[in-house]
């Protein structure tokens, strides 16, 4: 449910560091609360984003949510095959329910995300709230 | 383009008012009748006031004037909606911040509740929020000796499962926590989620006209199909009281109903001057644009909140 090799956000988005880029989805945990994914929004390639600023949307059964990088960067890669089989969000978040990969502006801000153990405790704490 | 400061997260949202960490005073809107382009300029300007820290946890009570047919976000027009069927009849169409699919709105009472994600009695999740906001319209609605009854969450996978799941209409598709008299949908709700702040809003049917519905949404299968679904799925609350029930006393009730439910004291107040202007900004730069009202985002989108990213 935590990998270790990746990088977490408040917002229950996951960054992996593949050399100078960031492949970015969503957590197992918030798929979870979600439940059935049934639409994604994505941005196209070449489109800037801020760190910790929305880059999507996603529409389960019951509500949308925006989509939050945790890193600044431009688009390089879209999961375009999320616009058919959103499911892929729910059933392989770290793998087919990849979202987006970005070039990293700003590698140091990949220091600042929290890590497995931290978003783990993290989550716990907010469903115990 | 708006900016905003996000808050992330509840304890964000605490630590920017401490005014508001007992949460036990709210603020109650009534903004009356609107056209369908304001109510949700207003429904998301006050979300993102919340999400900046600039606004109580608020409950909006209102009505429509004209009707409008709203669409869920991801909801596509061209396939969903017969355009000139709305224009002929006088009817608006309008895309919501929120998910799900297509409602009418017209004789009918509608919420709307924004308030930090996290904040009790609402929990953390999606389904926590709808149980307790279930909670309170159905206690509201049994003041009315009606037999309503609601959707429970017994099966996860229930709505995937339901023929009805991928329906035009949001009323053919029942879901936990939803509320239902004799097996049919009288309440219908949608959420946004983000920046630590929840909204969800929902329409709570009075009167509602099948055919009306049937004239103005597309749909695959023939016209009696579609109109036995409507009948065997939606139901108002007036066809099952022998004295009608109007807007203002449905208002009042769930009006207090909210109040006892959520154990908060309910202040009526005004939207801001910032809110105000947020409206206004989101009427120009969006509500009343046919780009974001009959473009529903696809895969690729430039931009979650610049509107101009889609021109048909």
């Amino acid at each position: 449910m935590f990998p270790d090799n990746l990088k977490y956000i408040k917002n229950h988005s996951w960054l992996k560091v593949e050399g100078d880029k960031g492949r970015i989805g969503l957590t197992f945990y918030a798929q979870q609360q979600l439940s059935d994914i049934v639409f994604v929004e994505l941005p196209e390639a070449g489109k800037a984003l801020t760190s910790l600023n929305p880059f999507g949307s996603i529409e389960s059964v019951k509500a949308t949510m925006d989509l939050i990088t945790p890193v600044s960067g431009e688009v390089v890669e879209v999961n375009s095959s999320l616009a058919d089989h959103p499911e892929n969000v729910n059933q392989d978040p770290y793998g087919e329910g990849w979202m987006i990969v970005v070039k990293l502006k700003n590698p140091a801000e990949v220091n600042s995300l929290m890590s497995a153990a931290e978003y783990k405790t993290f989550t716990e704490t907010e469903a115990g709230q | 383009m708006l900016h905003f400061v996000r808050n992330d997260n509840f304890f964000d949202f605490l630590r920017l008012h401490q005014d508001y960490i007992t949460m036990k005073t709210w603020r109650y809107l009534d903004t009356g009748f609107s056209n369908g382009y304001e109510n949700m300029a207003v429904d998301e300007a006050i979300y993102l006031s919340c999400q900046q820290g600039n606004s109580p946890p608020t409950i909006r009570l209102y009505g429509w004037t004209p009707p409008a047919l709203s669409l869920g976000y991801f909801q596509k027009a061209g396939e969903s909606v017969d355009l000139s069927a709305c224009a002929q009849r006088g009817i608006d169409v309008v895309r919501r911040l929120s998910g799900g699919r297509a409602v009418l709105h017209d004789q009918e009472l509608t919420y709307s509740l924004i308030c930090p994600e996290g904040m009790p009695p609402f929990g953390t999740t999606v389904l926590e929020a709808y149980k307790v906001i279930g909670e309170c319209l159905l206690h509201a609605l049994k003041g009315f000796h009606l037999d309503v009854q609601w959707v429970p969450y017994r099966d996860k996978y229930v709505c995937l499962r339901h023929p009805h799941t991928r329906n035009v209409n949001c009323f053919s598709s029942p879901s936990w926590y939803e509320i239902t008299i004799e097996g049919k949908k009288v309440c219908g709700s949608a959420q946004k989620r983000g920046g630590g702040t929840f909204l969800q809003h929902g329409s709570i049917l009075l009167e509602h006209d099948e055919e009306i519905l049937a004239d103005v949404l597309c749909f695959k299968k023939g016209r009696e199909d579609f109109l036995s679904e409507l009948r065997s799925t939606t139901t108002s609350i007036n066809r099952h009281l022998k004295v009608k029930v109007g807007f203002y006393e449905l208002q009042a009730r769930v009006l207090k109903s909210f109040e006892e439910h959520l154990g908060v004291t309910l202040n009526k107040g005004m939207l801001s001057e910032y809110e105000h202007e947020l409206k206004d900004r989101l009427l120009k730069e969006k509500y009343a644009r046919s780009e974001w009202n009959l473009n529903a985002c696809h895969i690729h989108n430039n931009s979650v909140t610049n509107v101009k990213a889609h021109v048909a």
